[in-house]
């Protein structure tokens, strides 16, 4: 797809990661298998119906904890969406309380990709695109990328490696285009 | 070689001192710690030892020293070969347009930041830079995590006094540029500088 020609496009060319959503359960699944030696170990001279009762809670629990993950997960990804055009970049996200940020592309302070060890077994990379703006005052950590709705700037996760490319360029081009159109001090919109 | 691949990086190399450096200054929290239990535990091993009467024939102390003195080994190495991992896959370019940084040996990072955006330069050394002659050169624009990731650290004096001449003269330069062309262009923004 030619990034330069399109003039609007949003989270259905460049999805958020369907991977993304259970990108984690590895993590998941490696510390279950921990608990469940573990748990077999510190059990294993107790009568075995007791065993098995306390082996089948926790298999329980963590199904469900998992289960719930990748729910909240995958109703955050389904509730991400942004929409890239040639006035800036719009990008609306949340499952119960709902938010909405515009940002034009003159006053953008940088673009930042970023991973964590599960993106890249997954080959997923996050997208932050960043203004120097300080609404809200909510706490955010490059380096783990957990904040949806970072501040200063909109914060896309659990991108491919190719559309985060593509998207970079789109951004860095209409930020060199936009940048004489205004005075450097007047409002981006 | 991977970390040749940028002109900016040909011109103003990292200097491979840094790998020795970041090895140091990585690894002696944990050698100085590796080093204080050694200290602790030679009377606790004394101890046991009285309170074990099967433990009275075995000496344990050159036991504690080799494998502590193995882990202090395996943790120097360690750091050595991920720093030499790190150094090469250091990418820093300063194109047309934008500043970009790269780095990270398994998770990858990249920073671009427009000249018109950097809010200073900013050269600095902390003390094992000072004993190794190295220099750290910092670029920040507005946000968080550019304070993080918009560093290129690890060049000699020359080095950093040209990257801080090139991207002061650029960011000049931009910005007279957009001071000029701005009032004369309000309805053309697609002028390339």
């Amino acid at each position: 797809m030619n990034t330069m020609t399109q003039l609007s496009f949003s989270e259905k060319e460049y999805p958020i990661e369907l991977s993304w959503v259970y990108k984690n359960l590895i993590g998941s699944l490696i510390s279950f298998l921990l608990l469940l030696i573990l748990g077999i170990i510190a059990l294993a001279n107790f009568p075995q119906y007791y065993v098995l009762m306390s082996l089948g809670l926790l298999l329980v629990s963590i199904v469900l904890l998992i289960a719930l993950n990748i729910l909240i997960r995958a109703l955050t990804r389904s509730n991400i969406h942004y929409t890239f055009d040639d006035k800036g970049i719009t990008y609306r996200q949340g499952i119960i309380s709902k938010q909405e940020r515009t940002i034009a592309y003159n006053v953008l302070q940088n673009v930042y990709l970023s991973q964590d060890r599960n993106d890249v077994l997954f080959g997923l990379v996050n997208l932050s695109i960043e203004n120097a703006s300080q609404g809200g005052m909510m706490a955010y950590t490059p380096a783990q990328g957990n904040t949806y709705f970072s501040s200063n700037g909109v914060f896309i996760p659990g991108l491919s490696k190719k559309n985060v490319q593509e998207l970079k360029v789109f951004v860095l081009e209409q930020m060199k285009m936009k940048k004489n159109s205004k005075q450097p001090t007047a409002g981006g919109l | 070689m991977a970390y040749l691949q940028s002109q900016t990086r040909q011109q103003f190399p990292l200097n491979e001192k840094k790998i020795i450096k970041k090895t140091l200054a990585g690894s002696i929290g944990i050698v100085v710690a590796l080093l204080f239990i050694m200290l602790f535990s030679i009377p606790i091993a004394g101890e046991l030892a009285v309170l074990i009467p099967e433990t009275t024939n075995i000496n344990i102390y050159p036991i504690i020293f080799i494998c502590l003195a193995a882990l202090v080994f395996f943790e120097i190495f360690g750091q050595y070969i991920y720093q030499i991992l790190y150094f090469r896959s250091y990418y820093y370019d300063l194109t047309e347009n934008f500043i970009i940084i790269k780095k990270g040996v398994i998770t990858s990072r990249e920073i671009t930041i427009p000249y018109e955006r950097v809010q200073d330069v900013y050269v600095d050394q902390d003390i094992f830079d000072r004993l190794f002659g190295l220099y750290d050169v910092h670029l920040s624009s507005a946000t968080y995590s550019s304070g993080f990731e918009a560093h290129i650290d690890g060049v000699e004096k020359p080095a950093a006094d040209g990257l801080k001449n090139v991207l002061l003269t650029t960011i000049h330069n931009k910005n007279i540029s957009m001071q000029t062309k701005a009032p004369m262009n309000p309805v053309s923004p697609t002028v390339a500088l």
